[in-house]
């Protein structure tokens, strides 16, 4: 390939991805500036290692996994140790078949069974919420239900069994809905109090 | 009678023959990640698109999605960004 050949693939198969990975870097660092920064090293690294990428294949997944390594590097050189522990996702196992039903879901069942109340929260609170999250918590849901990615790809990007994706997710997305339902609750979207006979049109 | 027509035809709660309430609930995940086979995915669709005690939440699940999405969409690259990223490649491209 020459270089007239590399410039046009890389701009049809990797630039096309600038908005996912200013999303995705942006999520990551939690700041502009820093995403700025991210974005520009993850494609330069991206440009100067494109021998190295097997043309048609996950672009997107790879920019991310260079993305997420030059975020964790930058991490480590400036010595956030603190950020890097309060991040760390806690060690837990996946739940057995008691956790299948919904937490939120049985808390809102009677008054709001659809998970209307996640319309009247705020784009900021939402956002927050997603920063919030541990990194390795943060990255899976990003991966997954921002930009699609399938666990195999997500798997390879953070360098983890395909078991490990799906409990990522799963303790992401459940620890994302309880701070929204928290949110609802505490802004009046939502009403904690069981439904009472009366209300359900009992006796 | 009850547990005997769910014996025989392995439904829910809803009394319908296919896959278990338990089941469905299992693949949630999975069906709206589009991580199962086409006759998983059918199975658990059919029994979403009937069963009344699952099918909400399904629905949460997808609100949920869908407000993550529209919270995270309007986090384009900006256009500095943009002209930046390209004009780091275009002197790397002219280096070469």
């Amino acid at each position: 390939m020459n270089e007239d050949e590399k410039r046009a693939a890389f701009e049809t198969e990797a630039l096309v991805h600038m908005d996912a990975v200013y999303r995705f870097a942006l999520r990551l660092a939690g700041d502009p500036d820093q995403a700025n920064d991210l974005v520009q090293d993850t494609f330069m690294r991206a440009w100067n290692s494109w021998d190295q990428y097997e043309e048609g294949t996950r672009a997107k997944s790879w920019l991310f996994t260079i993305c997420r390594n030059v975020f964790l590097r930058m991490v480590e050189r400036s010595k956030r140790h603190q950020t890097t522990v309060e991040t760390k996702a806690p060690r837990e196992a996946m739940p057995s078949g008691g956790n299948i039903v919904n937490p939120i879901w049985t808390s809102t069942s009677q008054k709001d069974p659809e998970g209307d109340f996640f319309d009247s929260i705020v784009d900021e609170e939402v956002l927050r919420a997603i920063d919030d999250l541990p990194e390795e918590y943060r990255t899976a849901v990003m991966m997954s239900d921002i930009e699609g990615l399938p666990y195999a790809e997500i798997a390879e990007a953070t360098e983890v069994p395909v078991g490990t994706v799906k409990s990522r997710l799963f303790r992401g997305r459940r620890q994302l809905q309880k701070v929204l339902y928290e949110y609802a609750v505490e802004m009046g979207y939502l009403d904690p109090r069981p439904t009472t006979a009366n209300e359900r049109g009992e006796g | 009678m009850l547990k005997t027509i769910r014996r025989l035809f392995g439904g829910g709660d809803g009394l319908r023959p296919g896959m278990s309430c338990e089941e469905s609930l299992r693949l949630l995940y999975e069906y709206l990640d589009g991580e199962l086979d086409d006759l998983t995915a059918g199975e658990v669709k059919a029994h979403f698109d009937v069963c009344k005690a699952c099918y909400p939440q399904l629905h949460l699940e997808e609100r949920f999605r869908e407000r993550l999405r529209e919270a995270v969409a309007s986090d384009d690259c900006p256009d500095a960004v943009r002209e930046n990223v390209l004009a780091a490649i275009e002197e790397a491209f002219e280096r070469q």
